[in-house]
This record gives structure tokens, sequence and C-alpha cells, in this order.
């Protein structure tokens, strides 16, 4: 698998260092392409050719911390960075025009989890291309619109890790097999609808009989205060249900999950950035806050050996992160970013042979903790291309109180990256 | 029950409000609705179309126009537009695309008639030979900055014109003569400027960023050297330093920077090695003079030839 996968990717490089700038994509920011069919610079076979991008992540990471257990949420898979030296996500994005009315885009990430590499598609979509009326449709698998983090790829984030509150909720990033549509209306000040229909498998869902496991909608608005300033606040909704739940992380001989069980969520997004005269070339600010609240429930199941218990469980979560980033002059940045989340649950009618304390304190969902976490970061952008961090931040879970300090490498080959607001 | 009433007001009341939104977003489409991406389109769309366009400047005079966010209020205007007209040569590849894509805009697509890229009708300079990013933020496609060449800015104009006529048939006659009097205005204009710029020829120049190229070859100024290492990358001590000891003794006629870049680099240049420094405005609002593409090139010349020793 491995092999194959370099030999993938050594092609796609070939392919892209010879011809990547007649074809665009995204690379540190968010999705792009198309352009003009030239009538008068080289025509050439190459510009034809798809959009690809190959990120390299590379750190050190100096921490304690082994897993990112939040007390108050059921474990989902979301990670905290590996001590040592590590890769991050290496990522290959291919994107481009299929003809004049589709887009396509794919990303594949490898990621290194206990010694093997993990392949993962992480989206492989088909968008539509000037529907007319401000509409939009997309589908195959998508990061969702679900406020403003979520549809961010890991290498664009603004700090190494995801928000505290996405962690938790969504287990890094909320994604699905399904399809959207998005509406713009025809004013001014920017409006936009949109819903989604997926399979709802990954989590806050979970393996389901149901063949459209999650919806999600959204509604965005934004404009600009004069020159400098541009702003865009956002309101989005997800409905899910799963049939199986179960803990990310289990314990040798116990297993705990939640069953026949549904989550709501409700969340509201803001980004604003300014920039002097409109020009973030020498000096830009961008602050962005995102609150979200996740009201869930199911029956809680337990065993440990031959025991075993239930429960009916009623869970109510939220959190949100702040975070500001300064440029002060070209190249240099630095960011602060506060998260704070906590959680509201119960557990009742806990039956069968484990003693309800047992099976609270096995749950790992009752928690009057409320996590938070600090981060402060300086980064180093040679160019367009390459990012170099340096971030430290102190987690603080109620149970375990931990440093962690990164150094980082984020750069991309091949097409030229986009850049989303 | 007096509760429930209320809501379904209410829910009839927002219902309202929204349909006339999208109403009169709908019916504000009579006039025909240009996107320039740039200051210099918007310039040129105005001299060709006159009132009966109207114009949406995406950017100053004070912004690079390479690194722009399709930031949500651009979104909604290209949402409305019925043609973009934008540099293209791949110095808007940051943005236009994904404001394309976002868009849901039929009109503007790259395949329809209310896209124009305006170096597609030109050829561009400075195309390199080699696409390897140690050699900086280099593009195929060439230097797309050819708005300071009059006679490629005359070209672009009549394949715009030729595009609105295309696109609002109607008044072929009107975008016509807007055509045929600034062309005329414009040569008059050309004849002068390149009387008036005769003693800049030869001159030698060291420049923030390569967007001087076209008018540098129209009006036969060198450019000896450039702030930024290479391009696209903010100047280092490093290379400054280099650029002193290499002009110690034969200093240049002028230090160009743009109303986007950064003075501080080039002042301290300046004081170095005795070479003025000028702002030029690179485009239409880039000074107080600058108000029109005539005003432009008035300014820019007057401002060079003030340097001259």
């Amino acid at each position: 698998m491995a092999t194959h996968t370099l030999r993938v990717i050594a092609l796609a490089l070939t392919t892209s260092l010879t011809f990547s700038h007649y074809a665009h994509a995204d690379v540190l920011s968010g999705p792009t392409s198309a352009r003009s069919a030239k009538s008068t610079a080289a025509a050439s076979s190459s510009n034809f050719n798809p959009a690809i991008s190959l990120i390299l992540d590379g750190r050190y990471v100096a921490t304690d911390l082994d897993e990112l257990e939040l007390p108050g949420f059921q474990t989902n898979g979301a990670e905290a960075p590996e001590d040592g030296f590590g890769l991050g996500e290496t990522e290959l994005s291919i994107s481009a025009n299929i003809d004049d009315k589709v887009f396509g885009w794919f990303t594949l990430s490898l990621e290194e989890e206990d010694g093997e590499t993990q392949t993962e598609i992480e989206e492989a979509y088909i968008e539509s291309i000037g529907l007319g009326n401000g509409l939009s449709l997309r589908g195959g698998r998508f990061f969702s619109y679900l406020g403003y983090e979520n549809a961010v790829h890991d290498h664009a984030l603004d700090f190494t890790d995801r928000s505290l509150i996405h962690s938790a909720l969504f287990g890094g990033n909320f994604a699905g097999d399904g399809i959207q549509a998005r509406w713009i209306a025809p004013t001014d000040l920017f409006l936009e609808l949109g819903v989604e229909l997926a399979n709802g498998n990954n989590f806050p869902g979970g393996d389901n009989d149901s063949s459209i496991g999650s919806t999600v909608a959204f509604a965005r608005t934004g404009g600009d205060f004069g020159v400098s300033h541009a702003w865009r606040l956002g309101a989005s909704y997800l409905s899910t249900s799963f049939d199986n739940r179960p803990n990310a992380e289990q314990e040798a001989s116990e297993s705990f999950a939640l069953r026949n069980g549904d989550a709501d969520i409700l969340g509201v997004d803001l980004v604003y950035k300014w920039s002097p005269r409109g020009n973030p070339t020498q000096r830009n600010f961008k602050l962005v806050a995102e609150y979200f609240r996740r009201d869930e429930n199911g029956i809680a199941e337990l065993s440990q050996g031959a025991n075993s218990g239930s429960a009916n469980y009623d869970g109510s979560q939220d959190g949100f992160y702040i975070q500001g980033l300064y440029q002060w002059q070209p190249s240099w940045r630095a960011g602060i970013r506060f998260d704070h989340i906590s959680s509201d649950n119960s557990l009742r009618n806990i039956t069968g042979a484990i003693a309800a304390s047992d099976f609270i304190a096995a749950s790992g969902l009752i928690s009057d903790e409320d996590p938070r976490r600090v981060t402060a970061s300086v980064d180093y952008s040679p160019s367009e291309f390459s990012r170099f961090r340096l971030q430290y931040s102190q987690t603080d879970t109620g149970e375990i109180d931990e440093d962690t300090i990164i150094l980082q490498y984020i750069v991309s080959l091949g097409a030229h990256p986009a850049h989303s607001f | 029950m007096a509760i429930i009433i209320n809501r379904k007001k209410k829910f009839i009341v927002a219902t309202l409000l929204i349909s006339l939104l999208i109403m009169y977003g709908f019916n504000a489409q009579a006039q025909i609705r240009v996107f320039a991406c740039e200051p210099e389109w918007g310039a040129l769309a105005t001299e060709l179309a006159g009132d009966r366009v109207n114009i949406f400047i995406a950017t100053t005079a004070q912004q690079d126009p390479h690194h722009i966010e399709a930031r949500p209020s651009l979104i909604a205007k290209m949402r409305r537009a019925d043609i973009v007209v934008c540099t293209g040569a791949e110095l808007e590849v940051g943005w236009l695309p994904l404001l394309l894509r976002t868009s849901g805009n039929k009109k503007v697509q790259v395949s329809q008639p209310g896209y124009f890229s305006a170096t597609n009708f030109i050829e561009t300079i400075e195309k390199p030979e080699r696409l390897d990013r140690s050699l900086g933020d280099v593009h195929a496609a060439g230097n797309p900055h050819a708005h300071l060449d009059p006679y490629r800015l005359l070209i672009i104009a009549e394949a715009l014109k030729n595009r609105f006529i295309k696109i609002d048939p109607q008044a072929a006659s009107h975008y016509q003569q807007h055509f045929d009097d600034f062309k005329q205005r414009w040569q008059t204009a050309v004849e002068q400027w390149e009387k008036q710029a005769s003693a800049l020829k030869n001159t030698q120049a060291i420049v923030f960023h390569r967007n001087w190229a076209y008018l540098f070859k129209w009006l036969g100024i060198q450019r000896v050297a450039e702030l930024e290492p290479i391009p696209g990358l903010p100047p280092s001590a490093k290379h400054l330093t280099k650029l002193k000891k290499q002009f110690a003794d034969t200093s240049p006629d002028f230090i160009v920077y743009g109303p986007h870049q950064r003075a501080k680099p080039a002042n301290w240049l300046s004081d170095q090695i005795n070479s003025p420094v000028i702002e030029l405005p690179f485009t239409v609002g880039g000074n107080k003079h600058a108000n029109n593409l005539f005003t432009l090139y008035d300014s820019t010349i007057e401002l060079l030839l003030s340097k001259l020793k």
C-alpha cells in the first residue's frame, strides 16, 4: 500500500512540477481553480492538466499529553499531536474543471498512525460551475460548511491543531458522503443559504441504517466596513442520528457505546479581518470566534469483562473558541487562541450488573470540569508556499494540566494557493 | 392563541421582506453590471460605456491585486455581475477562480462572453524560461501588468468594446461611438506623452517589483535592479545591502515603487546611493491626480520627469 501510494505521489509531483503553473487549485487556503483558455500564451496540453498540490507537514512536538481525553465528552478519535519528531498530515489534492458544467476536487491524506501509514480520502466531490441564479450543487465526499473552521483543511489552519470545541463535537471536523446545495442572494450584502444531506456515518453520527443520516443547514452573511474591514457572520445546524456510536478509545477489558441516539448541534461563527487600506501584505489582523452547542441522547451501554449494564443518556455540551492573528510585518504573524468547553450530561436508570458509580466513572461522560486551553503561536512564511510555526499551548482538562510546544513546517508543492476568506 | 397569530404574522412579514429583497435584486439588473478586478479596467469600462453600465471595482490602487481574498462582499458582487473584466495572466489566480466558482453566476464563467481577461488579447512580455519557485512567484503567462503600455491598452479597449457589444447588442452604436472617441483622444495623448517623455529614454531605474515592465519598455527606461530579492518576496536586508554595494558609484536615475508597496526599503536605498525615489500611481486612484486613464499616464510621466537630473 505504502509503496503504491508513494509511486502515485511521485508521478503526481513530476506532472505538477512541470505544469503546475498552468492550472491552479487550492493549497495553503481553500479550494480554487478554473482558468481561461489562453489564446496567446503558449497553448499546450498542459493547459488541460489538473491542478495538483502536495502538502508536506513536519513537526517536533514536546508534550506529555497522550490523548485528547476531554471529561464530559465521548472519545471520538480526535488526536493530540504526538511527542517527538514526526510528520503531520501529508495531503495530495487534485482538482480541475471537468467540462464547462462540472468541477472536480480530490484530497488524499496520508498520516502515520501507530507505525502504519493510513490513507484516507478526505474529500472527493464534484461541483456545478455557474449553474446560475446564485446556485451551486456539490456531491460526493466533502467537509461540511458548518461554522468556519470545519471546511478548512489541516494545513490551512491558523494553528497547528483544531479548536477544542471542534475536536470534542466532531472529532476534528465533520465530513460525509452526500450532497450540498448553496444559494447566494442577489443582494449587495452577502447572504448565503445552504443545506447538506449526507450519510451521517461520521461522529457525532455513527453506524446507521437511514439513507440520510445527517442534515446540515447553514446561513452566512458578510460584507465590508469601509475599505479596511471585512466580516462574515454565520449560523449552522446539524442533525444526525446513530444506531451505534462506540468510544474511539476503549480500555482493554471494557467497551462503551451509545446506541440508538440523536444529536443536534447549533452554532454561530464570526470572522473579522482588518488590513490598512485593504492591503494585507504588510500588516493585517484576523479574528475568529465560534460557539457550538450539542444536545444528544441515546442508550449508554457498558461491558466490563463478563458484566454489562445500560442507562439512558441525555447530553448537553457547549463551548467556544476565540482567536486572533496579527501580521505585524511581511511574513511574520503572531496568534493567540482561547478554548473553553463544558458539559451537562446525565445517565439515568442505570441497570445491569455494574454498580451505578462504576458505570458513571467508566463512561467518562459525567464531569463538572470545564476543559480549557490557551494557545500562542508565531509563524514565519517566507513565501506563499511555505510556513514555519512555533506554537505553545497549555491544556487544562480539569484532570490533567499539560504544556505542549510544537515546531512545525508546512509547505505546498505545485498549484498556487487560493486566498479564501 | 395570540402568541401563535403573532408568530404567524412575524413569519409572513419576514417572508415578504425576503421576497422584496430578492425582487429588488432581480429588478436592479436592468443596467449592465461590470465587475472590474482592478481600477484600470473600471476606468476603461467607464470610457467605453459611460453611464450605460454599473461598474464595481474590486480592488484599489492601494491593494496588491495578487494578494486579495475572496471576501463575502466580492462574492455578493460577483453573484450579480453581467461581465467580469480582469487582467488575467494569473494575476488574480488566488481569488478570481474562487469567486467565479462560489458565485453560482452563469454569465461570468470562463466559457461565457461575460468573462473578459485583458491579457488574452495581447502578447505578454517576460515569460519565464523556467518555472522554478526558487526563482520567485513567476508565472508562465508572463508579466500581467500590461495596462501601462498605451498601445496594448488600446488593443484591449477595442476587444472590450466588442465584448460589450456582444453582451448588450442593442447599444452597439453607443459602445462604438465611445470607443471611437476614446481611440482618437488616446492616440493624440500618446503622441504627446511620447514627445514629453523622450528625455526618459535610456534612463535607469531600480524598481520595487516588476510591475513597470510595460511602461519602461514603452518609454525606453532600463530596469537595472529590483528591491525584491526574487519576484513576490519582500525586500530583505541582505539584498538591499547588495544593491547598495552594486550601485554605490553608478546611481541609477530613479528608484520606483507603487502605492501598494512599502516606501521604507526604497527610501533607505535612496539615502545610500543618492538616487531619487518616486512613488508612481501605477493605476487609477494611485495618487490624487490619477483619476482616469489619461491623468494616470500624465501623472506618471510628470513624476518621472520631475526627478530627472
